[in-house]
């Protein structure tokens, strides 16, 4: 499920330390962002100041170009084969359909391929993530509720906040999983 | 999967997929209907929502099934197998117990858990599901993103959209995607599965 090419060529995506140190990191800027999203809106700042341009930046473009998954050139392979990928190295044409080119030197769309092995795993995986976002999804719906009962500002402050946490969560989750918990594998001699 | 739901007592085969597919379009037709009523009664602001929030996961537990481990509904518990395996490591302790006294069908491995045919189509059935959802939310995720982000810069040029149609669309597709959490894993089985054989 780890792909060979990684987005940091200097870290070994062999080392199971080195993925866990890029999600710490990853979930780091993601919930970053998530505070500058809120103190802007807590401290009624213009919505359409920048700090709500982060947010959607770090879903668009950090996911995909760190953890990977939902497109090629993350740390995990693309779930559902490669059907466009960002500019590959050397390359100045952005190819938009037909069968993508080589990417990153030697790599080809086939090695980014799942095998029957890793379709399982990312099956699993997605089952797991699933069944967590569930919870998580019931919990804040609870959380709402009591801040409903609690104050209406309170319900809609936390409303927005709930749900920008379950889209990063839902776009995150199984990337995270796969990175986190896929053993140490064999270095290349 | 069962061949045959329970409903108060009455028995339905459900064997063909062509009848599975029926209740699949049943049940989302009823919670359609179930979404018509919450707005009509206050726009899903407090009443309707509380009637979508206790109606849907009881319809999807007794009917549809998967999630709850009371194994009633037509697909098996998606956890059955993790359960019943931390139920037969010691059947006399506490949690077991409790287990046996709540899930009484804990006992019935056939009825309870899963074989690795199924433990496929209930990973492969999320894994469609979860991108579905995504796909769902992140539409959500834009409309609330225009209505907070570009309406302002539109007002600025002089253009004027109801935010309150913005804030209702994103309220609805809210409790939708609340429905389809709830639902869609085990609607995609239910789908997909082929005709299964007759009960004897």
């Amino acid at each position: 499920m780890i792909a060979d090419s990684s987005p940091f060529p200097w870290f070994s995506t062999a080392r199971r330390r080195t993925r866990r140190m890029v999600v710490a990191a990853y979930w780091l800027v993601a919930l970053g962002t998530f505070g500058v999203c809120q103190w802007a809106e807590f401290f009624r700042l213009e919505r359409h100041s920048g700090a709500g341009l982060l947010f959607p930046l770090q879903v668009v473009v950090f996911l995909p170009a760190i953890l990977g998954g939902v497109r090629a050139g993350g740390m995990v392979k693309p779930f559902n084969g490669v059907r466009w990928v960002p500019l590959p190295d050397r390359d100045y044409t952005q190819t938009l359909f037909g069968p993508p080119r080589p990417l990153l030197g030697s790599m080809t769309a086939s090695d980014l391929e799942l095998d029957e092995r890793e379709r399982q795993d990312r099956n699993r995986v997605h089952f797991v993530a699933y069944t967590s976002a569930r919870w998580m999804a019931l919990v804040l719906l609870a959380l709402q509720c009591v801040a409903g009962i609690a104050s209406r500002t309170w319900m809609i402050n936390f409303g927005s906040a709930a749900f920008f946490l379950l889209v990063l969560i839902l776009w995150s989750l199984p990337q995270t999983l796969i990175l986190w918990n896929e053993p140490d594998m064999e270095q290349p001699r | 999967m069962k061949t045959e739901l329970v409903l108060f007592g009455t028995h339905i085969n459900m064997a063909s997929q062509g009848r599975r597919r029926r209740l699949v379009v049943v049940v989302y037709a009823g919670f359609a209907a179930l979404m018509l009523a919450g707005w009509l009664i206050d726009r899903w602001h407090l009443w309707g929502a509380i009637l979508i929030i206790f109606v849907a996961p009881n319809v999807s537990r007794m009917v549809i099934g998967g999630y709850g481990a009371l194994g009633k509904g037509m697909v098996k518990p998606f956890l059955g197998n993790e359960i019943h395996a931390r139920y037969t490591s010691d059947p006399n302790s506490r949690w077991s117990r409790l287990c046996r006294l709540t899930i009484p069908q804990v006992t019935d491995a056939i009825e309870f858990c899963s074989d690795e045919r199924e433990v496929r189509r209930r990973d492969s059935a999320h894994e469609v599901a979860y991108r579905r959802l995504g796909m769902v939310v992140i539409f959500t995720f834009f409309i609330a993103y225009i209505k907070n982000a570009a309406l302002p810069l539109l007002k600025v040029a002089g253009i004027v959209l109801p935010a309150a149609f913005f804030d209702l669309l994103v309220y609805g597709l809210l409790i939708a995607e609340f429905i389809l959490f709830l639902t869609l894993p085990q609607t995609i089985l239910l789908w997909t599965e082929p005709d299964m054989e007759q009960p004897q």
